[in-house]
């Protein structure tokens, strides 16, 4: 319960204080740039005099809700394909195993490369952003959608299962109502551990620039220094986001990791 | 006595450094941002090739980096008769493999070259209005080149085209083998040139080690050239790890850092730093002034054009995008350019009033919210494409999209792939504006750029391959540009090219930004003289020495 409560705290905190930046994160104040920490600016500012600190929290609400929601995406479809394939079996099991199976050998940075190429110039640089992601989430659901597939092969075998069949009860019933609560302990840990991967994922494509678009504010934009380790010793303050980040995914994994473990 | 020697030690330890006499011997060691992909010229259109292909062999007439003016190079001189230019060969010339060099060598060089099958990227300089450049030997040491048409400056195309060895390559030419011809893994002794080095050794994905060419005809004060033994060019595709190898001492100089890594060069002891100014590069924003672009309403107004110009802060793309190491535009050709450069062109002064009151006498206005609204009442916006590579021009896309949101314009940085905004520029059209940079590290001349000037050219960024030109100034400058390019007389094509360069700035299809500084850094090289045309560092390596205490 505790675990639980500190993972959606520290995802609540993130997603609030995101709203309660100190500065406009996109306010250019260009007579400041590069500035090292001070009072006034916590992490120093950015190339352009613009806060970091803002600039973090309000990249780090992005990334958390564009992570969860990426995530959510993914399990989701994941579910709803591997419950069906594992509950009707047969040919329906047959495609969907198979198309699942190339889902999980797509390259998909070349497919966001494609994408990102495609889309219109105008795009909003979230909107962007977040096509991308859940271009990401629709090719993701295979590994999920396995395991789901696999956990309600072993559910429709189970007694209270079998009972409600003798008792008549419709097929799409029984799924919905007796088999599909199983699972739900299995996406709870799955998303656990999609939701960094997604994070990580923007934060990836923003580093190399194909993510979130300037001025939005982003996690991975705010690593592009650390690109050049050399500045390090003059301008040491451009590695605070990036240890920043560190101590989020390190603290959420713990996190989650003693959540999962009474799921166990 | 102890004390004595600490302060002698000390002394000399504060005496500025003294350019020594130049010593023989030892290995240069500089870096390459990629392996090469050949060693025959060719073929070679990569940098790094390209590089190496350099000090390997010689060009008849050079370009002295410096000067930017032409040099005798392996023609001791020239005469010039109309369209025909007479070469006289250096007598007792020989290739690395100890082969004579004659006017034979020099037909079969521009036969290879203009070889339609082989598709040289020399060609296009070789051909002048579609038809080729005649050349034709009149003695053993004497060439002839015909143009086929007026050709101001012709002497600057042999600049960079290496003399081929007949002995060696004209079977494999014959046998339409000369494109498989020299490539890395040839054979050092089947690779001749008359340049200052020869192969010595190739290491895969590590480097390039070339020895001194016994057969080298430079001479320096009864010396011959070069000094060095040796040059390696060490494979390091990664500026950090460049920065980490110079620094370690691993590598004596580097060319052409960026601009953000200058602060550390300059703190790195025994480093000697040099920032030579604006480099011939220019950086721009182009606007697609293509017929059928919906943004064509916007930007086929002068005015308009001229107002965003207006609003941007150039100073700010030199401080904040190059760190100082740039220098602000206002026309294509920067102050790095000597011959060309075109000095009391109007550099007007930032102003968002100025800018917003040249938008409203044009018929814009703006909503309550703030929004620049066109004539008919819609809100201006357009898309900036960038390369997602290039750290600094995404910057300064961002700063521009800060400056005219001061005008009220929803401005969007559009980041792609480098390949995805060629593309779109080159090809498909698709695309607002586009920050680009052209100019390179090429010749200063005006003509390798009348793609870019000329309506019907490829690399007309703004509007390309036009049948006629669709602006009456566009008309003009092509006159401009065909009449500067058949004009000998240098102070009269300056005229002409200034005249160019005063309506590209007036009517801004593209609008200029800034011109990125040629950075250098060395360690103990003696004679180094950067320059800022290609390449800054090694022009003329046959004249750099190391200086005693680093001779490996």
């Amino acid at each position: 319960m505790s675990a639980r409560a500190c993972l959606a705290g520290l995802l609540l905190l993130l997603v609030a204080a995101g709203s309660l930046t100190p500065y406009d994160p996109a306010k250019q104040q260009r007579e400041e740039a590069n500035a090292a920490p001070s009072v006034q600016h916590w992490f120093g500012t950015d190339g352009y005099g613009r806060d970091v600190a803002s600039r973090f929290l309000a990249g780090g609400r992005w990334s958390v809700l564009a992570g969860a929601a990426a995530a959510a995406a993914t399990l989701g479809l994941g579910w709803i394909v591997g419950s069906a394939a594992g509950w009707w079996g047969g040919a329906a099991d047959l495609v969907l195993m198979r198309v699942a199976e190339v889902c999980l050998v797509l390259p998909w940075l070349y497919l966001l490369l494609a994408i990102r190429a495609l889309l219109p110039l105008e795009t909003p640089p979230r909107t962007a952003a977040a096509v991308l992601l859940l271009a990401v989430a629709a090719v993701s659901w295979a590994r999920p959608a396995r395991l789901v597939r696999g956990m309600v092969l072993g559910l429709k075998e189970r007694g209270y299962v079998e009972a409600a069949r003798g008792f008549g009860v419709p097929g799409p019933v029984i799924w919905w109502r007796h088999v599909l609560p199983g699972t739900l302990p299995l996406l709870f840990t799955q998303w656990l551990v999609l939701f960094p991967r997604f994070v990580l994922l923007d934060v990836t494509l923003s580093l190399l620039g194909l993510g979130v678009a300037e001025p939005a504010p982003s996690w991975g934009a705010l690593l592009v220094p650390l690109k050049q380790a050399w500045m390090l010793p003059r301008e040491w303050w451009v590695a605070l986001p990036a240890l920043l980040v560190a101590v989020f995914f390190a603290v959420f994994s713990l996190l989650a990791r003693k959540s999962t473990n009474g799921v166990r | 006595m102890l004390l004595v020697s600490v302060c002698s030690l000390l002394l000399l330890a504060a005496q500025p450094a003294v350019q020594s006499a130049p010593q023989r011997g030892g290995i240069l060691r500089v870096a390459l941002r990629a392996e090469p992909k050949t060693l025959n010229p060719v073929t070679a259109v990569d940098a790094p090739s390209r590089d190496v292909l350099r000090r390997l062999h010689a060009d008849l007439i050079s370009i002295d980096r410096r000067s930017q003016q032409t040099v005798p190079s392996l023609a001791s001189s020239w005469t010039v008769s109309g369209n025909r230019y007479t070469l006289q060969l250096r007598p007792g010339l020989r290739f690395s493999d100890g082969a004579p060099f004659g006017a034979a060598d020099v037909v079969f060089s521009f036969a290879v070259y203009q070889d339609e099958k082989l598709g040289a990227p020399q060609r296009d300089l070789l051909t002048i209005d579609g038809k080729p450049i005649v050349v034709r030997q009149t003695g053993p040491l004497t060439v002839e080149f015909t143009l086929p048409a007026p050709y101001a400056a012709a002497e600057r195309l042999f600049d960079s085209v290496a003399m081929l060895p007949r002995h060696q390559l004209e079977t494999a030419w014959k046998s339409g083998k000369l494109r498989d011809a020299w490539p890395l893994t040839a054979s050092p002794s089947s690779v001749a040139g008359l340049g200052p080095f020869r192969l010595k050794q190739y290491r895969p994905g590590e480097a390039v080690v070339l020895e001194r060419n016994p057969y080298y005809w430079k001479r320096s004060g009864g010396e011959t050239l070069p000094y060095l033994d040796g040059l390696e060019f060490k494979v390091l595709p990664d500026e950090d790890l460049q920065l980490a190898r110079f620094v370690a001492g691993d590598l004596d100089l580097l060319s052409r850092p960026s601009a953000k890594a200058a602060e550390f060069l300059r703190a790195q002891p025994g480093v000697e730093f040099s920032d030579l100014g604006s480099s011939l590069e220019y950086n721009f924003l182009c606007l697609n002034l293509t017929p059928g672009n919906p943004k064509l309403k916007w930007f086929g107004q002068v005015a308009f054009r001229q107002a965003l110009s207006r609003a941007v802060d150039r100073e700010a793309m030199v401080k904040l995008a190059y760190r100082g190491h740039a220098t602000a535009l206002w026309g294509h050709v920067s102050p790095g350019n000597k011959l060309w450069f075109r000095t009391g062109m109007p550099q007007p002064a930032r102003s968002i009033a100025a800018a917003r009151e040249q938008l409203r006498a044009a018929g814009f206005t703006w909503s309550n919210e703030g929004s620049l609204l066109d004539a008919a009442g819609s809100p201006v916006a357009f898309s900036i494409l960038v390369s997602a590579s290039s750290a600094e021009r995404q910057q300064m896309a961002t700063l521009l999209q800060d400056d005219w949101k001061a005008l009220g314009i929803a401005v969007t940085v559009a980041p792609a792939e480098f390949r995805s905004v060629l593309d779109r520029v080159l090809k498909t059209r698709q695309f607002d504006t586009c920050l680009l940079g052209l100019g390179g590290m090429g010749d200063a001349d005006p003509n390798p750029e009348m793609g870019v000037w000329r309506s019907s050219g490829a690399m007309h960024l703004w509007n390309p391959g036009q049948q006629q030109p669709s602006l009456p100034w566009e008309a003009e400058l092509d006159r401009l540009m065909s009449a500067q390019m058949v004009t000998v007389n240098h102070a009269a094509r300056k005229r002409l090219y200034d005249q160019v360069q005063q309506i590209v700035a007036r009517e801004q299809p593209m609008i200029f930004l800034v011109s990125p500084n040629v950075l250098v850094a060395q360690r103990r090289v003696g004679n180094f003289r950067p320059a800022v045309l290609d390449h800054p560092a090694l022009w003329n390596v046959e004249e750099l020495y190391l200086r005693p205490d680093t001779k490996r």
